[in-house]
């Protein structure tokens, strides 16, 4: 008996004693942040996760939480369209909603950039750095990547909580300005610490990107806010002057090794689909010689873009393919040609085809016009079926189509075919085969910012002779402003241009701009009708906070004016 | 021939005492001189007494009686006879000893000689005289009792009645008690008192009271247990012959909740206690002998002895740290102990069945001439001109003229007469110190949905329980130290059919294909598709090729050891070591097809993955019972339990271009390019390794059976917890009151002969979420980015996946219940009741956080959950004569409802585009509603007229709907804002019920069985929606469909068609929500055995019988199954439940069979 009770009393202590290692787990296919930021590799593939917020559309099926495809339906470029059950791009055309939280999906996505560089950047120091060089660099992306995400928040909601460190806090929003000035900032570090060398890998930011998109937000906020100079954060930090933008814009224009690249068609991947890719080439680039200048390098002239692969995969993430590009294409499962499918999203207003001249070779490389049979002659697209019923879900239809990001495809071994299947291996599949690099910074952009900023003209009869057109003597704004339209068109920046052209004071300006949208005729499900828009002055041209986060702030986050319970729902 | 007596289909703990009753019961023959005549020959060289008895038992028709306890049997001799009698022999086996024999009849009595001299001094020096005694035994209401045993108290001398309750027996004079038992009656003892003559009269036990419980390590008496479980047992769910024991189980069991996930062969089943208390893991803990975490998903009926359900908090306590939704034990069968010549042989049962299984009731759709109806009123509605037919249609003018109604695709699609096999051969049995159970079961069911290639299931098993007495105290009155093992062991494969959401079910594919596409084409292969639509697929051919060709198999394992050492009387040490393997793997093809311009794959997969991996539990209690003056009894547990589990590691790889085009040939090395690009894929991962250490005690107290009190502690740590925060604590107490032993209820009885009033509270803990919480893990999933010119080149990112939560720890599940157990009417009717309240306080839940957070939310103890209801069950059973009947029925009231979720939201939301494509959020979490419940838009009808619209205004005068014309839905403006928008949207439905209904009959009339079962819900809601109309206007219709509105007067119901979306069908409303009241008799089962007809078998039983499953469905719900315990996404929402976008039913089963035992 006694044995016994020993036993077990014994058992019960060897137990107790190691309970706590017996309990003990660790976690075998994941780091901790424990384990992490400890070396350079650690460090690089955090920022690589930053980078792969720019693709990620975590919550949507629908891109609302692409500052560049909201910024082009919100401008008078493109018009929502879709398919009539598609309400939501319709909805951010028309400055409507279509529920409470449509926006949560942007919101979120850049949160969780902001919270990873937050993370990169308080653990900086932690590793050993093989070389500066290398730190320099990671530095420079980092606070790049930071001051991207805070300014595409704060151009698409205005009033944003401004979070610095990891630790969660439910801050209230933060004062445009503050938000500005860190920004600013940001991309001065960055300016400052990138090493100074051209170009660089591709889809990293540099200092080039840097300085270029200092430039962007500096004429936005000066521009919106009708303010001087780009404050700076921190109480003795100062400000960031015109000068010194333009400064760094002429660094850009001649150290970076970035240029001008001789045919605006060839920017554009249409311009591949000619006789040696494809046995049914499109007529517009055979006719015209194009050939593409591709995405391995040899387009000298995008800076900085989101960049696509081969990996887009239902299982793991989608989004490794161009989503946009899928949105954009024609809602025609019968047409096949070099067009390919899609959702129908964002067509284009008849009204900047209308204004623009014919001369500018850019009007035709640019928009596709199916409606009219001398155009599609010059593209030699000729079965669309324009208004009728391949296309018979489409709304806002204008019969005339963007060309810059569009599903291309190619006729090869007997189909058609997205270019990436030839290319580069790509499986067949065109929710999943788009894989055009979306530009976020072009040197275009650079040459117009500097013109714009310096008032001169260079920058501007540059890109006019490019586009076959004649040079101007002096610079004007109004000049500048068409320059902008055309030469980048589609593009995403567009309604910002607006706005800051504007001015937060004069904002009936913006109206007129957006509201000449209205009466275009359009074909909807097939029915004729008129385009309605009503920009709606109260919302100062920026989009509703989601409802969920409010909620989930207990009130500390503020509604945007004119967004609040009455904000017009799309029906 | 006289037989001993075997009792059939009682307990385990019954059926031991009835085997020590065989022992000493026996009939009376009057032919003494056959020992006498008989003459054998034996030749035995150093062989135990017992084995020279047996032979002798083989070579004549004698059998032997013994106490093995009192005749050393075990001792060695040699005999070497020829033609002896048998009385010559037993003289020389025993002339040693003092033993001496009696030979009665053809049985033989051996008794310790001793004994006789204690008599004989008693007798004084008289020959013991015997003296024959006569009677009738008969139950209550005077029928008489056959097979009842009559013993003489303290003796072996006995016999059993005869067909009409009659006995007699030769006793010794001195001879002072009766004992005369049966099964289900109370045990009586009648003096004899010189009398030579009785009636007798057996009282009936109160059902089940005598039987024991488990109670999770250990059993008690039913009557003493204080807390609110429910017992089934064997025969209950053997003979629903059904796949699942979960099957069988429901309707029997108030309080348990079990739904079907889908109706397919071999899919899970949503089990609840007492209502869902969380979002995460909801199940029971389930205990296989004594083993936690198992599964009843893959055990087979058949093995299963008896199943406890451990309903309130006090009961489940004991497995504190994962009894939070309560606690399923299952005792699997085990050995019959023989003592001494008991059972001479094994126990051999075979039970078989085999049968078909069709659809129980079609989803009609819409063919092909109502159909263009449809689609063309759709057009006018929506002012576009109609469909050119002849040019987009193939044979147009067949379905013009009638001569073809299209593709009925749910036709193609079902499977006539799907065969289902149910096989089991249980053998039993055990000597003196051992005994040993053996199953062998196969089961096989074919889905009645998949066409081609329908959804099979195949079980293979075996179980071998045994147990060994190595060592009995001097005095062999109990076990000191005894050992023994469960194994079981399954094998699985399973092939199934697309059963989820709407982009991956393939009911919901035939339901909405349009009936226009042909099946096959001339060749006879599938067909393209048509113009008519030319991305829609062939569903039937896009099943087989996406879905067709694949195949799991899965391996399990369990088993445990035990220990158990005695070594004083009743105070009992046991060591238990379970060990869980499993091990499964999955392989598909994917051909290469075209089926339409968006249903086509150019090159064909190959994917394989396996699985496996083990966890091991160690349980050591202490158990000690002991009564103070024989009043105060005590049961005092004390034990500890160690219990790691995920120790395994899972591997996968899918490769494209197969070198063979077959499913055959479908392995990872005949796909010998690897890729870069993605289409080449390998993982392989650790399972997430988790540990559990626990420390328990529990006293059991009664006082003269009147008064009983229970008291359990339970302590355990978990490692899903942060050091600090692993510890959970759960007591409990219980208490119970036998009203009726009190002196102020004697004289009911035959009225309230039962009545005990139970009261229990406890708390349980659920520790169920992913690990690591605690930490900020770094995630390398799907972050990657494409750095340079090269568009196949991948760049790994990492980022932290989730905030922290050091602070995390135990959900702890709190549960008051009061209960009452009753009987009347001499114990023909029992009555329990309980009502209880049961609060999931810091649920473990994932509740939202601010998006600015910038990365997950953890798991945080952030809500509570309250379940409170009320169970009742009632059961009557008698016998009138050859007549024998029970009825028992049972319904539990259940009402859910959030009552915290820790953030300012306060809610969990689910997810989108789940009544098809471009519809919002159907189901949520939110407090102050039941767990999800149905969100959307109320609505009041249909505009019969534009006059309608425009007086539908608020109460400022605001016309809420400007834009419906007549024919679109009246959306209610429940805020009175004047617009219809997200904040008026309310709870639509709830697909929790009200209360849930069994039903149980078994009738028995000379040889005769029949059996029905049958259970309901009722006060729950279906959301159901079988067509994407917002996104796909050319999909097919269900029949409802014709009760939509079409001009004024039509319809109130549904509105007009429209050809595109529409906030009519696309807003998620009441339309899509449908009462799922429904009663079902799931089992009726009526059998005959020929063993009443046919004595001369070598069976006991010789039962064919007949049943039929899913027999009949009361419901006016239009689906084709109101019992939906699916979200479509089980693994992402397991607590939503309740929706039919393509439900898989359960069929309707016919099954022939027979039992049979030897």
């Amino acid at each position: 008996m006694k044995k016994y009770i020993c036993l077990i009393v014994f058992i019960g202590f060897l137990l107790s004693s190691c309970s706590e290692s017996f309990l003990d787990t660790e976690p075998l296919t994941q780091k901790t942040n424990a384990t992490f930021y400890e070396t350079e590799q650690d460090m690089i593939q955090a920022l690589t996760a930053g980078y792969f917020v720019l693709v990620d559309c975590p919550q949507d099926a629908i891109l609302f939480n692409y500052p560049f495809v909201v910024g082009n339906i919100l401008s008078d470029d493109c018009f929502g369209a879709m398919g009539d059950n598609d309400t939501g791009a319709r909805a951010i055309d028309e400055f409507k909603i279509i529920g409470p939280s449509m926006f949560e999906g942007m919101w979120k996505r850049y949160y969780q950039g902001i919270f990873r560089m937050n993370m990169l950047i308080e653990n900086l120091d932690k590793p050993t750095y093989s070389t500066e060089q290398i730190k320099n660099q990671i530095i420079g992306e980092a606070y790049f990547l930071r001051g991207l995400f805070y300014f595409d928040l704060v151009r698409m909601f205005e009033n944003i909580p401004l979070v610095l460190k990891s630790e969660p806090v439910n801050l209230p929003q933060a004062d445009p300005k503050d938000v500005y000035a860190q920004i600013a900032s940001d991309l001065k570090k960055a300016i400052e610490t990138f090493p100074s060398v051209p170009k660089g890998e591709l889809g990293r930011a540099n200092k080039w990107a840097a300085e270029a998109l200092m430039a962007r937000v500096f004429l936005f906020y000066t521009g919106f806010y009708e303010q001087e100079t780009l404050p700076l954060a921190g109480e003795e930090a100062g400000s960031i002057s015109k000068n010194q933008v333009i400064t760094w814009l002429e660094e850009v224009i001649n150290m970076s090794g970035y240029r001008l690249m001789p045919d605006f068609r060839n920017l554009w991947p249409y311009a591949i689909a000619n006789s040696k890719y494809s046995e049914k080439p499109f007529k517009y680039a055979e006719d015209n010689n194009l050939e593409w200048y591709g995405e391995e390098g040899g387009n000298e002239e995008n800076m900085f873009m989101l960049k696509f692969s081969t990996f887009a995969d239902w299982g793991t993430s989608i989004y490794y393919s161009n989503q946009m590009n899928l949105f954009n294409g024609w809602r025609s499962y019968s047409y096949k040609g070099v067009i390919g499918e899609g959702w129908g999203m964002s067509t284009v207003n008849t009204k900047l085809w209308d204004e623009w001249p014919d001369n500018d070779l850019r009007k035709r490389a640019s928009i596709i016009n199916v409606k009219d049979p001398a155009e599609i002659s010059i593209h030699g697209i000729d079965d669309y079926g324009y208004g009728t019923d391949p296309h018979d879900k489409q709304m806002d239809e204008t019969g005339l189509w963007q060309m810059k990001y569009i599903p291309i495809n190619l006729y090869t071994d007997g189909q058609w075919s997205n270019y990436s299947v030839t290319l580069y291996g790509a499986t067949r599949n065109f929710q999943l085969d788009n894989m055009q690099d979306i530009v976020l910074i072009r040197f275009s952009d650079v040459l117009l910012m500097h013109s714009e900023l310096a008032q001169t003209v260079d920058g501007i009869n540059k890109i006019r002779a490019r586009a076959g057109l004649a040079p101007i003597a002096s610079y004007s704004l109004q000049a500048l402003q068409n320059e902008r339209r055309h030469e980048l068109a589609f593009e995403g920046l567009r309604y910002h241009d607006i706005l800051r052209w504007a001015g937060q004071s004069n904002l009936d300006q913006v109206k007129n701009i957006i509201d000449s949208q209205g009466g275009v005729s359009i074909i909807n499900n097939g029915v004729p009708s008129e385009k309605k828009m009503n920009f709606r002055v109260e919302t100062r041209g920026f989009i509703q906070i989601p409802e969920r986060e409010i909620s989930l702030s207990g009130g500390v986050l503020q509604q945007n004016p004119g967004w609040g319970p009455n904000a017009p729902v799309y029906q | 021939m006289n037989k001993l007596l075997i009792v059939k289909k009682i307990p385990i703990a019954m059926r031991i005492t009835c085997l020590l009753l065989c022992l000493i019961v026996f009939q009376l023959q009057a032919e003494d001189v056959y020992s006498q005549k008989t003459k054998i020959s034996l030749d035995m060289k150093n062989t135990t007494i017992e084995k020279v008895l047996q032979t002798i038992e083989e070579k004549s028709d004698y059998y032997f009686l013994y106490n093995n306890k009192l005749v050393n049997v075990g001792r060695k001799v040699s005999v070497r006879v020829n033609e002896a009698t048998i009385a010559d022999i037993l003289d020389k086996l025993f002339e040693s000893e003092d033993v001496e024999y009696q030979v009665e009849g053809n049985q033989i009595i051996l008794s310790p000689r001793e004994k006789k001299m204690v008599s004989s001094e008693k007798s004084v020096q008289q020959q013991p005289q015997q003296r024959e005694i006569t009677g009738k035994v008969t139950d209550a209401s005077g029928q008489p009792l056959p097979g009842a045993t009559v013993v003489v108290k303290g003796t072996t001398i006995g016999t059993v009645t005869d067909a009409d309750g009659m006995f007699s027996l030769r006793v010794p004079v001195d001879a002072e008690t009766l004992q005369i038992s049966f099964v289900g009656m109370k045990t009586e003892e009648i003096p004899i008192a010189g009398r030579t003559v009785f009636n007798i009269v057996l009282e009936e036990e109160a059902i089940g009271l005598a039987e024991v419980v488990a109670i999770g390590y250990g059993v008690q008496q039913k009557r003493l247990t204080t807390g609110a479980t429910v017992q089934v047992k064997s025969d209950q769910i053997i003979k629903q012959n059904t796949v699942s024991p979960m099957t069988a189980l429901q309707g029997l069991t108030p309080g348990l909740t079990i739904i079907k996930q889908t109706g397919e062969p071999g899919s899970g089943f949503k089990v609840n206690i007492r209502g869902l208390g969380t979002t995460g893991n909801a199940a029971p803990l389930i205990v296989i002998d004594g083993v936690p975490g198992g599964s009843l998903d893959y055990l087979p009926p058949g093995d299963i002895e008896s199943i406890d359900i451990l309903k309130d908090a006090a009961s489940a306590a004991i497995y504190g740290s994962r009894a939070a939704n309560g606690v399923i034990l299952v005792t699997t069968k085990s050995g019959m102990r023989g003592v001494a010549k008991g059972p001479k042989k094994a126990q051999i049962t075979y039970d078989g069945s085999y049968g078909v299984q069709n659809l129980y009731k079609k989803l009609p759709v819409a063919n092909a001439q109502e159909y263009a109806v449809l689609i063309n009123e759709s057009r006018v509605n929506t002012q576009q001109p109609l469909m050119d037919f002849p040019s987009l249609v193939p044979d147009w003018d067949k379905i013009e003229s009638g001569a073809w109604r299209g593709t009925d695709w749910l036709d193609e699609l079902t499977v006539k007469d799907a065969p289902m096999q149910n096989h089991a051969l249980n053998v039993v049995g055990g000597g003196e110190n051992s005994t040993y159970s053996l199953g062998l079961s196969y089961a096989d069911q074919e889905g009645i949905f998949g066409g081609p290639v329908n959804s099979k299931y195949n079980r293979y098993s075996l179980r071998l329980n045994s147990d060994y007495v190595l060592l009995r105290n001097a005095s062999d009155t109990f076990d000191v130290l005894k050992i023994g093992e469960r194994l079981r062991y399954h094998y699985t494969t399973q092939r199934g059919i697309g059963t989820g959401n709407q982009y991956w079910n393939d009911i919901f594919s035939c339901t909405v294909t349009s009936p226009f596409l042909p099946m096959y084409d001339e060749n006879g292969e599938y067909h393209y598709a048509i113009p008519w639509n030319p991305q829609e697929a062939n569903p039937i051919a896009s099943m087989e090729y996406q879905r067709g060709h694949n195949k799991s198999k899965n391996y399990n394992l369990n088993s445990s050891v035990y220990l158990e050492i005695q070594p004083i009387k009743n105070l009992i040490y046991r060591s238990q070591f379970g060990y869980n393997m499993s091990s499964s793997s999955w392989r598909s093809y994917t051909p290469i097809y075209d089926l339409s311009a968006t249903v086509f794959r150019d090159h064909d997969q190959v994917s394989h993955n396996m699985s496996s991996g083990y966890g091991w539990t160690w349980e050591n209690t202490l158990n000690y019972s002991f009564d103070i003056n024989q009043q105060h009894a005590f049961n005092v547990l004390a034990g500890m339990s160690a219990e790691k589990w995920g120790l395994g590691e899972d591997i996968s790889g899918t490769n494209i271009d197969c070198i063979f085009t077959d499913f055959k040939y479908a392995w990872l090395t005949n796909t010998p390019v690897v890729n870069s690009d993605g289409t080449t894929r390998l993982s392989s991962s650790p399972w997430g390794k988790g540990a559990i250490l626990s420390y328990f005690g529990r006293v059991n107290y009664d006082y003269l059976k009147k008064y009983m009190l229970t008291v359990i502690l339970r302590a355990d740590g978990s490692s899903n917890f942060a050091r600090g925060n692993r510890w959970g604590y759960f007591p409990s107490v219980s208490g119970g009151w036998i009203i009726t032993e009190e002196p102020f209820m004697a004289g009911l009885d035959g009225k309230l002969d039962f009545l005990k009033l139970r009261v229990s509270w406890g708390q349980n803990g659920n520790q169920a979420i992913p690990a690591f919480q605690y930490l900020a893990t770094i995630s390398y999933q799907n972050v990657n980015y494409f750095f340079g010119p090269d568009k196949t080149k991948v760049y790994i990112g990492a980022y932290p996946n989730i905030l922290p939560n050091p602070d995390i720890t135990w959900e702890t599940s709190e549960q008051t219940d009061i209960g009452i157990d009753a009987f009347f009417l001499h114990n023909r009717l029992g009555f329990s009741f309980d009502w209880y309240k049961k609060t999931t306080k810091d649920w473990l839940v994932r509740a939202d956080n601010l998006a600015s957070y910038g990365t997950g939310a953890p798991y945080i103890n952030g809500g509570d959950v309250q379940n409170k209801g009320v169970e009742i069950a009632l059961n009557w059973a008698d016998r009138v004569k050859d007549f024998s009947y029970d009825v028992g029925v049972n319904v539990s009231f259940n009402k859910n409802e959030v009552t915290k979720i820790a953030n300012s939201e306060g809610i969990i939301y689910g997810p989108d585009h789940v009544l098809g494509q471009g519809t919002t959020e159907l189901f949520r979490a939110q407090v102050g509603y039941p767990i999800g419940y149905f969100r959307g838009y109320k609505t009041l009808g249909v505009f019969q007229n534009d006059e309608q619209v425009k007086n539908y205004k608020n109460s400022e005068g605001i016309i809420i709907q400007p834009n419906a014309v007549a024919g679109d839905l009246i959306f209610v403006d429940t805020n009175g804002d004047g617009v219809i928008s997200d904040a008026d949207k309310v709870m639509i439905g709830d697909p929790n019920p009200d209360y849930v209904i069994g039903l149980n009959m078994n009738f028995a009339f000379k040889g005769f069985d029949l059996s029905i079962v049958g259970n309901g819900a009722f006060g729950h809601q279906i959301a159901c929606c079988w067509r994407r109309w917002a996104d796909s206007p050319l999909n097919n219709f269900t029949t409802n469909i014709f009760k939509r509105w079409h001009g004024e007067g039509s319809s109130n119901r549904y509105p007009r068609l429209i050809f595109g979306a529409s906030p009519n069908w696309q807003y998620v409303s009441d339309i899509f929500i449908e009462n799922g009241d429904y009663f079902r008799l799931s089992n009726i089962t009526f059998g005959y055995d020929f063993k009443h007809l046919l004595n001369n078998v070598p069976f006991e039983q010789l039962r064919l019988f007949v049943t039929g499953q899913n027999v009949y469905t009361f419901t006016k719900y239009f689906g084709m199954d109101p019992e939906i315990g699916t979200s479509t996404d089980d693994s992402n929402y397991p607590w939503a439940k309740g929706i039919d976008i393509g439900y898989y039913p359960s069929p309707r089963t016919v099954l022939m069979g027979v039992s049979i035992k030897f």
